[in-house]
């Protein structure tokens, strides 16, 4: 989440206990696009072996409990070299594998996805980035807590780092617990832009309970090299996923940026991953 | 038009003015307050069998010139009694008069505009003026009596929702609205979240509003003008008052300094919440502060006939601040000075020097990092009027206005324990604002046609210190910054300037009717960005520049009025054209806050507005009121947004209907009421959902695609006043209960797409403020 979101977060506290206002959930006469829209979810990295795509349909906004799986889809990775094919798990009808793709990616090489699905050809294309290596990973207990403003113990995770030489790098965080993502969705997630940071950059992260964490358990922060334009699509989920509607936030309500084509949603990143760890002790 | 032009044309408009010189006798004189010998402004002096007249100046100076002969003078004000003189003109003729309230009790239901005659008789359209006591009769939110409400009752003017003082003047932004207090710019006259706005009633003397037949003096915005003036304070005896509600208090002092030359006014306002929070057992909310004060005061000096001097301030701020972690206020602060000065029987003139501005701080300590950040607007204004009455038929006005404009967008640090810092500093911007204007009121053809002609030429500079921006526009939907260009201070870079001729035409059809039709090019220099759907006190604003060229907008009207029952039935339909150009609207997504590339979240192209206006108000013994429809719509087209297809605008209603009146009852109670409907507002409504990593996002339509649920709401307030007669006794009080939303509709002021605790599902949701809300304010005076 961007800072500016955090500062907003807290001017919206307490402008809503001036307002006097109360909030009633209401059902809508909404336009319906079931089905209607393709949703890609191909985050691609050099860190492990199996590299996967998702493909889903839109559904509409109040059935948004049922999904539709894109089941019979054609999906190519190409470096313009060697294409990369991904097959389709049957027990998954949505999830599309490929196990060569990771270890031939190179840092600065641009790569092309290519998804025939339901008569239309979808496109986007991505460029590795460097990463930092993250220097370490330190953790303290939250203020809030300490002052007994909020009941439950939270310890707070930091990242330092030194950042590249070159500024205009964006970065996106994932925090793990023994090796299980805890930031999977967007809005967990935290993204960097670091045009405002020093060369050496000590950064909160997010915090965790402490009654998740047990002594020995392995705190591990992963930083991917993402894409302006991917920065851009997890501040603009947030936004619109956690601020949509808001009257004191930000803009109009807007779909989530992409870099797909021909209407299709989601994003294309492929990425360079770097890792660090901390053994809690309490 | 070239400027040589235009000024070519100017001579031969006013030379059958300037040939027309002394061919009469002149009345002149001064129109006081019987009680409190404050001078009023606007009082309708007109000869009674021609119906021709002349309103007041600022001072109360009026000039009325008239053939030899006898005639009945007629001075009449909204909410004080008529007087007539009867005259016999053979030479030049001092006339002071001292008018007299009209009974208090039929006062406070009266809801006074513009004077009846004046409708159908001037060429002013699309133009109201209102006293406090109208104000003050409106039912109110809360029982915090509010000009900002009142004006959003008034056909072509449209409300930003509930809780909020925003308003929409024929299809324009809430940022198109020209505020002054005193001759001073406001720039967010919100006060706690649009709760109250800056103008307290205690110190506010009339209210006029131009949402057409702007006249050129005024200048710097497209939609309108709201021109506030506070009172100058009894010149007579001291008077004190104020009152208690349920969220505020209020008190006020006013007197003579020296009596019959000098007087003061002083009122101050303050609301509750945090001291009620003191008393709580948690420990969080004692360490809690939630409040907005504001004062205003004014000293007004009259030296001798002719030089009228007048001071005024006005500071107001919202604190919050939650223990030592979180602070954050903001507000307004403005000052003005101005002398008047009658030259001659003809010949009067003022000039002021205002100071306003706006500020917005925050800060935070959330161990290990803090943040601070501070933004400021404000301008000096020095400005000049004139007025030149070279016969009956014509009034020459001339002037000039010079504004320096600062604006100081923010300034965000974010430290961190461990090295780490974030600085980012937005570059401020700065600016001149310079304006001349000429205008000529003429009546021809023994007054059956009437003109008011003028123009003004405005011319905008930027200057040092700041930063431009140049920008990559390939990409429609993103710029990227290509170059800086650092500003130094005291050197000027680019400039704009433009004409803005403004045209009024009257043409009477008998005595109670008239046909008018109007012709007004305003100039806008510097803009708000518009994001949020509610008032926020981090107003985003920006300079014309390299980027943002200024925005024109071209407005056309016709009207016709006709009164009926000897006036006390006055009647008006008035339809509208607006065309805006270069008006500015956000991309998807756009990032307003703590952005120094703000240009790059904007994109302009063309807006325009049309619609007709209908009104009707009443006047009886017992009962006043007034009702207006409005019917309009409101698009724009901008590449880049919509993907370049023409939408609605968000301020587009189709139907706004309004009624307010009030009845008599005795002489110890009133009781007025109000009801509005409008069509709900436009809006980017959701038409699927995407699922992405687990989470959900709505998938929107085009902007403002669909409509709100439509707007309608009911109130009633009663007074009731135990002495009776307030006229009569030193101390007299008042009772005003009030309740807002009597039948509890529940109006959004926004939608919110919300997600289930599981990510799975997605839920719509109103906020609102809900209703019915009772409200009871103790008044008094002394």
């Amino acid at each position: 989440m961007d800072f500016i979101k955090y500062i907003t977060g807290l001017l919206v506290f307490f402008l809503a206990v001036v307002l006097l206002s109360c909030e009633k959930n209401v059902i809508l006469d909404l336009s319906d696009t079931e089905g209607k829209y393709l949703i890609v979810e191909a985050n691609i990295d050099d860190s492990g072996v199996r590299q996967e795509v998702r493909l889903r349909h839109s559904t509409s906004f109040y059935d948004s409990g049922k999904w539709f799986p894109a089941s019979d889809a054609v999906v190519l990775i190409t470096d313009g070299k060697k294409n990369y094919y991904f097959t389709q798990k049957n027990s998954h009808k949505e999830r599309y594998y490929n196990y060569e793709l990771s270890s031939s990616l190179v840092t600065g090489n641009k790569y092309y996805l290519t998804v025939h699905d339901a008569g239309g050809t979808y496109t986007a294309s991505s460029t590795i980035k460097p990463v930092p290596e993250i220097d370490s990973v330190t953790t303290r207990v939250n203020l809030l807590s300490r002052l007994g403003i909020i009941n439950e113990e939270l310890i707070d995770i930091y990242i330092h780092f030194e950042n590249l030489p070159d500024r205009g790098n964006f970065y996106l965080i994932n925090l793990y617990v023994n090796d299980d993502i805890q930031t999977y969705t967007p809005s967990q997630k935290t993204v960097i832009n670091d045009t405002h940071l020093k060369g050496y950059t000590s950064m909160y992260i997010r915090p965790i309970r402490r009654s998740d964490l047990s002594r020995g358990d392995k705190i591990t922060l992963k930083m991917r090299s993402i894409s302006r334009e991917q920065y851009n699509f997890y501040n603009d989920f947030f936004s619109q996923s956690e601020l949509s509607g808001n009257p004191f936030a930000g803009a109009p309500p807007a779909n989530i940026p992409t870099n797909l084509s021909e209407g299709a949603r989601g994003f294309f990143q492929v990425s360079s991953v770097s890792s660090a760890s901390k053994i809690h002790i309490p | 038009m070239s400027i040589p032009g235009s000024i070519n044309i100017f001579i031969l408009l006013f030379l059958p003015t300037l040939v027309s010189l002394g061919q009469d006798y002149s009345i002149t004189g001064r129109v006081t307050d019987k009680e409190t010998g404050e001078t009023l402004a606007g009082v309708n002096v007109y000869e009674d069998v021609r119906k021709i007249g002349v309103v007041s100046d600022s001072i109360g100076h009026y000039r009325l010139s008239l053939s030899t002969g006898s005639h009945k003078i007629k001075f009449s004000f909204i909410g004080y009694e008529t007087q007539e003189h009867l005259i016999s003109l053979n030479d030049h003729l001092s006339l002071n008069v001292q008018l007299a309230r009209e009974n208090l009790q039929l006062e406070e239901v009266t809801m006074s505009f513009d004077q009846s005659i004046q409708d159908t008789q001037n060429t002013e359209m699309g133009t109201i003026s209102m006293d406090m006591n109208t104000i003050r009769n409106i039912p109110a939110f809360l029982g915090e009596v509010d000009v900002l409400k009142t004006i959003q009752l008034l056909p072509g003017v449209l409300s930003a929702g509930d809780g909020n003082t925003g308003f929409f003047v024929r299809g324009g932004d809430a940022d198109q609205n020209l505020i002054l207090l005193d001759n001073a710019q406001i720039y967010n006259a919100s006060r706690m979240l649009g709760l109250f706005s800056v103008f307290n009633p205690d110190a506010i003397n009339d209210v006029k509003l131009y949402k057409g037949s702007i006249h050129p003096s005024y200048g710097g915005r497209l939609s309108s003008v709201l021109d506030v003036k506070m009172k100058q304070g009894n010149i007579e005896n001291y008077k004190f008052s104020g009152g208690i509600g349920l969220i505020s208090s209020r008190l006020s002092a006013e007197g003579p300094i020296q009596r019959g030359k000098s007087s003061f006014i002083f009122a101050g306002r303050r609301t509750y919440a945090d001291l009620f929070l003191k008393l709580s057992p948690d420990e969080n909310q004692r360490e809690t502060r939630l409040y907005f004060y504001d004062i205003n005061s004014k000293l007004t000096y009259v030296i001798g006939e002719r030089n009228h001097v007048s001071f005024s301030i006005y500071h107001g701020r919202d604190i919050t601040a939650f223990r030592d972690i979180f602070a954050s206020d903001w507000g307004n602060t403005m000052g003005s000075i101005r002398w008047l000065r009658m030259f001659s029987g003809s010949f009067s003139g003022n000039v002021s020097l205002s100071y306003s501005s706006y500020g917005f701080n925050i800060s935070g300590d959330i161990e290990p990092s803090t943040l601070s950040w501070q933004s400021a607007l404000s301008n000096i204004n020095l400005q000049s009027e004139f007025t030149y009455l070279p016969g009956q038929n014509s009034s020459i006005s001339f002037g000039t206005s010079s504004m320096y404009h600062n604006l100081v967008p923010g300034s965000l640090n974010l430290d961190f324990e461990e090295a780490t810092a974030i600085n980012r500093p937005m570059s401020p911007s700065n600016a001149f604002e310079h304006g001349v204007y000429l205008m000529n009121k003429q009546s021809l053809w023994d007054d059956r046609l009437a003109l008011d002609y003028g123009i003004r030429m405005s011319l905008f500079q930027v200057t040092g210190p700041g930063k431009q921006y140049g920008f990559y526009k390939g990409n429609p939907l993103q710029w990227e910054v290509t170059d800086t260009l650092i500003l130094e201070k005291g050197h000027l870079y680019d400039r704009f300037n433009g004409l803005e001729p403004r045209l009024s035409l009257r043409v009477r059809l008998g005595e109670n009717s008239s046909v008018k039709a109007g012709y007004n090019r305003m100039m806008q220099y510097i803009q708000q960005t518009q994001s949020a759907q509610s008032v926020v006190p981090y107003d985003v604003w920006h300079i014309s520049s390299n980027n943002i060229p200024p925005q024109t907008a071209d407005q056309l009207a016709l009207g016709y009025f006709r009164n009926f029952l000897s006036n006390r039935i006055e009647t008006s339909v008035e339809i509208y054209y607006k065309d805006i150009n270069n008006i500015s609207d956000v991309i998807d997504n756009a990032e307003i806050l703590g952005n120094e590339f703000i240009e790059s979240q904007l994109r302009i192209g063309k807006g325009w507005s049309y619609g007709y206006e209908f009104m009707v108000r009443g006047e009886g013994d017992r009962f006043n009121g007034f009702a207006g429809y409005t019917w309009s719509r409101t698009r724009r087209k901008i590449d880049g947004i919509n993907e370049g297809r023409s939408y609605y605008s968000p301020n587009d209603r189709r139907h706004d209907f309004s009624f307010s009146g009030g009845y008599l009852v005795n002489d110890r109670l009133s009781m007025s009421m109000n009801f509005v409907y409008s069509s709900g507002r436009a809006f980017t409504f959701p038409v699927g959902t995407m699922r992405y990593q687990g989470d959900t996002a709505p998938i929107f339509a085009g902007r403002n695609s669909g409509n709100l649920p439509d707007y309608h709401r009911l109130d009633i307030s009663f007074r009731y006043s135990p002495g009776g007669d307030e006229g009569t006794r030193r101390f007299s009080s008042t009772w005003y209960f009030a309740i807002f939303n009597v039948y509890g509709r529940i109006n959004p002021i926004s939608v919110s797409f919300n997600r289930s605790a599981d990510y799975s599902t997605q839920s719509t949701s109103f906020l609102y403020i809900p209703g019915p809300l009772p409200s009871v304010t103790w008044n008094f005076n002394f």
